[in-house]
């Protein structure tokens, strides 16, 4: 299960407008892993996974604050090195539209996973992280 | 059946006055580490299960409003331990989300997964936030009047008006002999609770005069008043 989006707005007094509360689990993206530590940067539109948002924010007027946590983890006893971390999640304001951009690293996989475009040695990112569940709170001025 | 939270660690909650335009009035934000000991099978086989968390056992006895509540919800795996003789392990929290329940008390309800040899999925952590609207208690008493039938009357009054579909007080009693209705309504557009009469069964009381306390409470505050139950020889 991904994409449980949730959300809701509080309406806000001058000098700001709403208070939004986003929560949810990522949906998976394209994937990374092998036998070495690898890292890999997810972008995710938050704009259209959440509904409640409004599409033309401004990024002058416009606060966010984002967690993301480790949800759903795998892998096998193949490996003599695991890893599974959230190392950085930041965000952009593009074209109205709210993006999470988050790095995530991992160790180890599946190896007869099928590869990300042909590349040997990478895997299915739900190999070793499949689902990232999210926090972020966007503050908003008129 | 639902695997039972054996406990939560550091429930916390934050209640924040919501003075904006809008109805809503109250944002709590909910968090804490429950405790759910989710143990895989020997077999290396991937099973789920659901665990439900009602908010209000562990953050103190909250009532939200069914109508006028809105959550979001965020759970991740926060405990986990599998042994290296597993073919796959896997942690997840692969769902989550809170509702408000017919009792008007909040409930997360989560699936879980968990797969390896010695597998187990021990504690997720939670975050859940709830929006609402709930007018505070500003008085609140009880006395007793004998007739034309014995009764405990209630006299509540809220510090606004209340909206949507009113605003449900909650009422309690640690003396067992006064039965009381679980909740009373103050409607919308309305301060006040104008008559609620509970009819008092003097039987259960001794002769003489008998001293109870009843708390009246909703998400935002709590009162309680004090009477004297009197039973004639």
């Amino acid at each position: 299960m991904a994409d449980d989006a949730q959300g809701f707005s509080i309406a806000l007094d001058a000098p700001f407008s709403g208070l939004f509360v986003l929560t949810g689990v990522l949906p998976d993206q394209t994937g990374f892993g092998s036998d070495d530590l690898e890292t890999f940067r997810a972008q995710y539109n938050l704009s259209e996974l959440q509904r409640v948002l409004p599409r033309n924010l401004s990024p002058d007027k416009t606060t966010v604050n984002a967690a993301v946590g480790l949800s759903s983890i795998n892998n096998c006893d193949d490996f003599n090195e695991w890893t599974f971390a959230v190392d950085e999640v930041t965000h952009e304001i593009k074209d109205g539209n709210l993006l999470l951009n988050i790095v995530i690293a991992g160790q180890g996989g599946q190896p007869d996973a099928v590869p990300i475009g042909g590349t040997p040695g990478l895997v299915f990112v739900g190999d070793v992280i499949k689902n990232l569940a999210y926090h972020v709170t966007v503050l908003t001025k008129p | 059946m639902a695997l039972n939270v054996l406990k939560v660690f550091s429930p916390q909650t934050l209640d924040a006055v919501l003075a904006g335009p809008g109805l809503s009035n109250r944002l709590f934000v909910f968090t804490g580490i429950a405790e759910i000991e989710f143990s895989a099978p020997g077999n290396n086989k991937l099973v789920h299960d659901v665990v439900e968390l009602v908010l209000s056992d562990w953050h103190g006895d909250i009532h939200l409003d069914l109508e006028n509540t809105e959550l979001t919800t965020a759970v991740w795996p926060a405990s986990m331990h599998a042994d290296d003789d597993a073919t796959q392990v896997t942690w997840a929290v692969d769902d989550a989300f809170a509702f408000v329940t017919e009792e008007d008390r909040p409930k997360l309800r989560v699936i879980v997964a968990v797969q390896g040899d010695k597998g187990v999925l021990s504690r997720i952590g939670y975050e859940v936030f709830a929006r609402t609207t709930s007018i505070p208690i500003k008085s609140f008493d009880v006395r007793e009047v004998l007739r034309p039938v014995p009764e405990l009357v209630i006299s509540l009054v809220l510090s606004q008006n209340a909206v949507g579909k009113g605003e449900d007080i909650y009422l309690t009693s640690l003396d067992s002999r006064l039965t009381l209705p679980f909740k009373v309504t103050v409607p919308a557009g309305s301060d006040t609770l104008a008559s609620a009469g509970i009819v008092l069964h003097l039987e259960s009381f001794p002769v003489g005069d008998t001293l109870v306390h009843v708390k009246a409470s909703n998400a935002v505050s709590e009162k309680t008043a004090s009477t004297i139950i009197h039973r004639a020889v």
